[in-house]
């Protein structure tokens, strides 16, 4: 079987396809698209956790710094070393025949202090659910709290 | 086809391709070797190299008192190390090291010059030094001086910012972070908290690499625990306590303060005592003890309160009651007098208080019989723990009818406070009980438990023993044990004891512009074969105002030198206590409350 010149012309002749050319541009596109996301998700992700390590350092940081303020405050108001101030300024501790006491007639005493009726009358978590749920409504600012007149002293 | 071309194929070529072969076999057992014999091994290995892992410790909780003096809490101290062939210029290095660790300039150098592989150059040091070391590091750093080899450690430790203020109601914890005594031992578990851990990759440095969020699991600290006491109130106990016992000359002493109606511990001071923070002096090794509640003594005459009470309350005498005293009295085979051998004659029940008559309590011992005495002495507490949140409590020592110790004799000296062992906190709690109308309350000294994250309280019953200790959140609230006398005994009794006391124009005890309630005691301190001949033990307990008990006190001396008598040595300590706690309590006198 042989083939004329047109016809090898013809064979030789290129088609383009362009539905398959258009179909491997978007496959390329879309893995160069993906692969994008990917870099940019992850380069994100390390910058994020790079701020993270960085503030959770800070945050230990400024905790250490504050536990040693505190105790620096805790030695200087001592009451040892108060009452020493206190004594070089001059200050003497009251007695009781330097007390002047006034008598306010038909004054009512102020009740014992008792805890804020929220927390008295909070209700009981019966289970680890019910506690995790109270606390995310906490967080998130709705409060589960009984209504307040329930909650006489 | 392989085979044809191969057999075809000139022999150097077959050398070279069975070579590779031979090779490519030898590559693949040895891959096979390593991922499928040693992956344990190796993955092991690679973990450790990449993975990432640290404690992040937990702070112990803070213990203050209850208006916010710090008395215990943790801080971070560093370990500064140098690796001396790592430091390059350790004069320069020494320069600038030096005045911030404040050290000389030549013992810095020394060290960096040391042949040692490693060397500490400070050690405890704070936080805020730790930063002026590392920023320094980090100058020269800048500066082109490689400092490698420097190195900062950071660990916590236990610190005392009031030193010995309080510190056998506080404890302390060793470097080992092991808890010792009060409250550090008691609410060891509370206090600890939970280290957390941080975990992620690691470069070649041991550094976490930021690829990812590290997963991480934060320190939970320690509660913070907040104790009854007040601070202005503990002061003015130890400062007294400190007086009387330099004056008098005595080995020691306790002072307790108690608000009557709760059971809440005001102050509690005992010397001698020694600074929290130098725990690790041998010399301090047994001041930290508490022996307002684990050492015993026997009370003498304070327990007189208790045996009239118990008389009161059992119906066998009442207020108006009269005796004859003949001035001594004999039960059991032994003879007992009245103080300084008195022979009062004819006396009531105020007498008996004012004059401390052990003739008349001994009758009232013996009128109640064996079985009632001790079971109201029981009522009241001693012989048993109070369970009050302390380490180390002991229970005392009360003996009973039919225990083998117990002889007819023992009876009459237990009615005024000898052969019987208490410690100072059953005493006051008990002569307490009297004040608060007859109801005995359980002793606290944890007023609240916060949590390091105290968003949410909740209500909780903590079982505890056979008691229910209710609490709301983590605070305690006031328990009453039972009562031991009828409220109408008390009243009568806090009328007899205000008067044996107001009686006397001249009583040490006496706290002008009010009425008090109490009763001395000089009890004499047994020995192997008998008491001891030369030294007493002065006390006195009691608890103002008298029509409306707010605060009870007790002041316990041990071996004054100057007087053995409690009406001399610790009655004026009462006095000096009770007038700077009713102004600090803004309690008004009776004149104004009337």
């Amino acid at each position: 079987m042989t083939m004329n010149n047109a016809q090898v012309v013809d064979s030789l002749e290129v088609h383009p396809n362009f539905h398959l050319a258009r179909a491997w541009l978007v496959l390329v596109g879309l893995i160069a698209l993906l692969g994008l996301l990917y870099l940019t998700q992850s380069t994100q992700a390390t910058l994020t956790g790079k701020r993270l390590v960085s503030l959770q350092e800070r945050l230990e940081e400024l905790r250490r710094e504050n536990a040693q303020l505190e105790y620096e405050i805790g030695v200087l108001t001592a009451p040892q070393r108060l009452a020493e101030r206190a004594t070089r300024l001059g200050l003497r501790p009251l007695t009781p025949a330097q007390a002047r006491y006034v008598v306010i007639k038909d004054f009512v005493p102020l009740p014992p202090a008792m805890p804020p009726a929220s927390v008295r009358n909070a209700p009981q978590p019966s289970s680890t659910f019910d506690l995790v749920w109270r606390e995310l409504m906490l967080r998130l600012g709705w409060h589960t709290s009984e209504p307040s007149a329930a909650a006489s002293p | 086809m392989t085979t044809a071309v191969l057999s075809r194929a000139p022999l150097r070529m077959r050398i070279v391709f069975l070579t590779l072969v031979a090779a490519g076999l030898i590559l693949a057992a040895r891959l096979f070797f390593i991922q499928i014999i040693e992956m344990d091994r190796y993955s092991h290995r690679l973990s450790d190299q990449v993975q990432f892992q640290a404690t992040l410790p937990a702070r112990r909780g803070d213990i203050v008192t209850a208006d916010g003096t710090l008395l215990a809490t943790d801080v971070f101290v560093y370990t500064i190390r140098a690796t001396p062939r790592d430091i390059q210029q350790p004069e320069r290095v020494a320069a600038t090291l030096a005045p911030i660790l404040g050290q000389s300039y030549d013992a810095v150098l020394a060290k960096l010059r040391s042949a040692d592989k490693n060397v500490i150059l400070a050690q405890e040091v704070p936080h805020t030094v730790a930063r002026l070391v590392q920023n320094a590091k980090e100058r020269l750093e800048k500066e082109g001086v490689a400092l490698g080899g420097l190195e900062m450690h950071v660990h916590l430790k236990r610190v005392y910012p009031a030193n010995a203020f309080a510190a056998q109601v506080v404890g302390y914890v060793n470097a080992m972070r092991d808890p010792a005594y009060g409250i550090e031992q008691e609410f060891d578990s509370t206090l600890r908290g939970t280290d957390g851990r941080i975990s992620g990759l690691s470069d070649a440095l041991r550094d976490l690499i930021p690829f990812a969020v590290p997963l991480s699991q934060p320190a939970v600290n320690g509660s913070r625990i907040v104790l009854t006491l007040s601070s202005s109130i503990q002061r003015v106990a130890e400062v007294e306590l400190g007086t009387a016992v330099r004056e008098t000359r005595a080995s020691g002493g306790t002072i307790i303060v108690l608000d009557v109606k709760t059971g809440a511990i005001l102050a509690m001071a005992s010397l001698p005592v020694a600074d929290l923070n130098a725990f690790h002096d041998p010399a301090n090794a047994d001041k930290y003890a508490n022996p307002a509640i684990s050492a015993q003594y026997e009370p003498g005459s304070v327990f007189k309160i208790i045996t009239v009470a118990c008389a009161l309350d059992a119906g066998i005498v009442n207020a108006h009651s009269v005796f004859e005293d003949s001035g001594s009295i004999s039960i059991g085979g032994r003879t007992f007098n009245n103080p300084n051998n008195l022979v009062p004659g004819r006396v009531n029940l105020t007498d008996v208080l004012r004059l401390s008559l052990n003739v008349e309590a001994v009758k009232l011992g013996v009128g109640l019989g064996a079985e009632r005495f001790y079971r109201c002495v029981r009522d009241f507490g001693f012989g048993s723990l109070t369970r009050i949140e302390l380490a180390n409590e002991v229970a005392g020592k009360v003996k009973s009818v039919g225990d083998g110790e117990w002889r007819e004799a023992d009876l009459a000296a237990n009615t005024f406070g000898q052969s019987i062992a208490v410690t100072p906190l059953q005493m006051i709690m008990a002569v307490s009980a009297v004040a608060n109308h007859g109801t005995l309350m359980r002793p606290y000294i944890v007023q609240e438990i916060q949590p390091p994250q105290s968003a949410s309280l909740v209500s909780v019953h903590t079982e505890s023993g056979t008691e229910k200790h209710e609490r709301w959140g983590q605070r305690t609230l006031p328990t009453p044990v039972r009562q031991v006398i009828r409220p109408e005994v008390a009243r009568t009794l806090t009328r007899l004891l205000a008067d044996a006391i107001m009686g006397e124009s001249s009583h040490r005890a006496a706290v002008p512009g009010y009425r008090i309630a109490g009763k001395t005691g000089t009890a004499q301190i047994p020995i192997v074969g008998g008491l001891d001949p030369r030294w007493t033990i002065a006390s006195f307990a009691g608890y103002l105002p008298a029509d409306d008990p707010r605060i009870a006190i007790l002041v316990k001396i041990d071996k004054p030198q100057t007087s053995p008598w409690g009406s001399e040595v610790a009655a004026p300590v009462f006095a000096a206590v009770a007038k700077q706690v009713v102004i600090l309590l803004g309690i008004p006198p009776d004149s104004a409350r009337q």
